[in-house]
């Protein structure tokens, strides 16, 4: 496989970047100091307590950014998800991998 | 026909035919540890979905969830937060772990870990760790499928029975298929259990408050600090944010590592199989929703039920609602289905971690049609074990549970360094093992030296980043070739 352009491969470490920024801000944005802002229950959203809203907006925040990280994936690598092999046969047993006696 | 007899043959209907998919499922896996731990690295995106979705929604949410919505209010969104990004991990590090297992082999989370610090001693304590964490939560499913054949039959199964029915089932399908029969039975109970919370959580307010916000306008009215996060605490008084929030830190920490979900990752089909799994995971996660319904419909309609964990039950077998047997005896599987579907995970771990982890550590070199045997064998023997522990011994499982929590989340720095930090050693990551559990095994003895109410497992985790970082720099660097296949896998595949 060919390697990818240095510029190529910079512009992907961005994402993936930016992609875990948004996660341990999503991490952050469920517990203190963040969630206190929200944690009231008007108004309403869907019938729902602002307090349970939030949080279920949470979750589908989560669902669509990965969504848009797995369909951009795709794009750029023409339909094959980078990694994304997965017919290597495994090797049977672990004897490879087997570690030396210590401690 | 009695009510309670039409409820029983629904409830052991369900108990069949998930007997019946555990057994054909697992006639396709060869028969091999690789086939019967990690179902020959084949699992497609619907049943690994079920098997992750399935899994994680135990007894605990089934019973428990309603029971902290109706006891302690918003305080049980925590487990919707944790759930936004539990997972995650995951998608980040998930492809790594499945191909260096294609590559090399492993089907249980130690082996990485024994294989990336080069020790024995790792993978050997993990196996303590685990199967120490694992115990009480099987317990605590057990305990909830003996719950529900209790109330179907009104008293007339008790409960050491009815989780000895249920378990049998569960032993004979994981002994036969191993994972692809925890994978196919997880498909269809989980299909179970998110029609039922879907039809029962939107029915439920319908019927006693006419809707959803008539529901919250009652509750506004009457305990408005229900409503508002972060709910109440144990003792009906508000939570602090302290409590709250570790709650959800501890929870999303150790979501990702435990061991029985984490060596779910070595039997998806392909990477991006392993990824669309990871990205609808909250699609199920979404189901605690109405299951959180059904908890807040009792808060105004059924107020003083005593345990908490009983208002489901409670709600569904009550004349005021008045469902038909029939539908009661599918919210009874549905019950069933989240207890066994966590257990037979769990059961299915419990022999592979002994085995491979345990065992392979102390004497090496079994060869793996007795490998096989023996996690058979001893997936019965933990079965039993736990059974007498739950039903028999009756122990308390509270403590053991908030332990057990606090040491699987000890693994999450372990598992970040794994692939982050090549400068991390083996008595680095030994080390911080160490730390971290000991942090956590003081304070909770001792509870009174955790400021704040934050979870002792935090302190832990904190403890072991430290004693990993300084007793990884003070030691010298382990061969780069070697970590290098690690922190950058695709060097050396």
């Amino acid at each position: 496989m060919d390697e990818p352009r240095p510029s190529a491969r910079s512009g992907h470490r961005a994402v993936y970047a930016c992609a875990a920024a948004f996660y341990l801000f999503l991490f952050v944005a469920v517990m203190w100091p963040i969630y206190p802002r929200f944690a009231g229950i008007e108004p309403r959203v869907l019938s729902m307590p602002f307090s349970l809203a939030y949080v279920v907006a949470a979750l589908i925040a989560s669902f669509l950014v990965l969504l848009a990280l797995y369909a951009w994936e795709r794009r750029g690598s023409d339909g094959a998800v980078p990694g994304g092999e997965g017919a290597q046969r495994p090797r049977s047993g672990a004897g490879s991998a087997r570690p030396p006696a210590d401690v | 026909m009695p009510a309670w007899v039409v409820v029983f043959l629904v409830t052991i209907g369900y108990l069949g035919a998930s007997l019946a998919i555990g057994l054909a499922s697992g006639r396709r896996a060869t028969r091999s540890t690789e086939g019967y731990v990690a179902g020959d690295r084949s699992l497609g995106f619907l049943v690994l979905y079920f098997i992750m979705g399935a899994s994680i929604f135990s007894a605990f949410a089934f019973l428990g969830g309603p029971g902290w919505a109706y006891s302690r209010g918003a305080a049980a969104f925590y487990i919707l937060a944790y759930a936004a990004v539990g997972l995650v991990p995951w998608y980040f590090f998930g492809p790594r772990v499945a191909r260096l297992g294609r590559r090399f082999g492993y089907v249980t989370q130690a082996e990485l870990f024994a294989h990336r610090f080069q020790s024995r001693a790792i993978p050997a304590i993990l196996a303590v760790l685990s199967l120490l964490a694992f115990l009480p939560y099987l317990m605590l499913q057990m305990e909830g499928a003996g719950y529900v054949f209790n109330v179907v039959t009104e008293g007339r199964i008790p409960e050491w029975a009815g989780a000895a029915i249920a378990y049998g089932v569960v032993l004979v399908y994981v002994f036969r298929s191993g994972v692809l029969g925890v994978g196919w039975t997880n498909t269809f109970q989980g299909m179970f259990m998110m029609a039922l919370a879907w039809g029962l959580g939107l029915y439920l307010p319908y019927e006693l408050y006419g809707g959803v916000g008539p529901m919250f306008d009652a509750i506004a009215e009457a305990a408005p600090d229900m409503l508002r996060a972060p709910g109440l605490g144990p003792d009906g008084t508000p939570w602090t944010w302290g409590a709250f929030s570790s709650a959800v830190a501890i929870s999303a920490l150790g979501f990702s590592v435990w061991p029985h979900y984490f060596m779910k990752i070595y039997t998806a089909r392909d990477i991006s199989t392993l990824k669309k799994t990871v990205i609808a995971y909250p699609t199920f996660a979404i189901f605690l929703v109405p299951i959180l319904f059904i908890g807040f419909a009792g808060v105004v309609a059924f107020p003083g039920v005593e345990p908490a964990d009983a208002i489901l039950p409670t709600i569904v077998t009550s004349a005021q609602v008045g469902l038909p047997p029939l539908i009661v005896g599918l919210f009874c599987a549905g019950a069933l289905a989240a207890s066994m579907s966590t257990g037979d995970a769990l059961l299915h771990a419990c022999g592979a971690v002994a085995v491979k982890d345990l065992w392979g550590n102390v004497r090496p070199g079994l060869p793996d049609a007795a490998e096989r045997r023996w996690i058979r064998i001893l997936v019965i023997a933990f079965g039993a074990l736990a059974y007498l522990l739950a039903v028999v011994a009756r122990i308390s499982l509270v403590d053991l549970l908030l332990l057990s929590y606090g040491f699987v989340a000890q693994l999450f720095p372990l598992t970040v360094v794994t692939f982050l930090w090549a400068r991390a050693t083996r008595a680095g990551a030994l080390w911080g093992l160490l730390a971290g559990g000991g942090v956590t095994v003081v304070l909770n003895l001792f509870p009174e030296l955790a400021w704040g109410g934050i979870h002792p497992g935090i302190y832990g985790v904190a403890a072991n980043v430290a004693a990993m970082i300084i007793v990884s720099l003070l030691t010298p660097r382990m061969d780069m070739a070697h970590v290098r296949q690690f922190t950058e896998p695709d060097l050396g595949s």
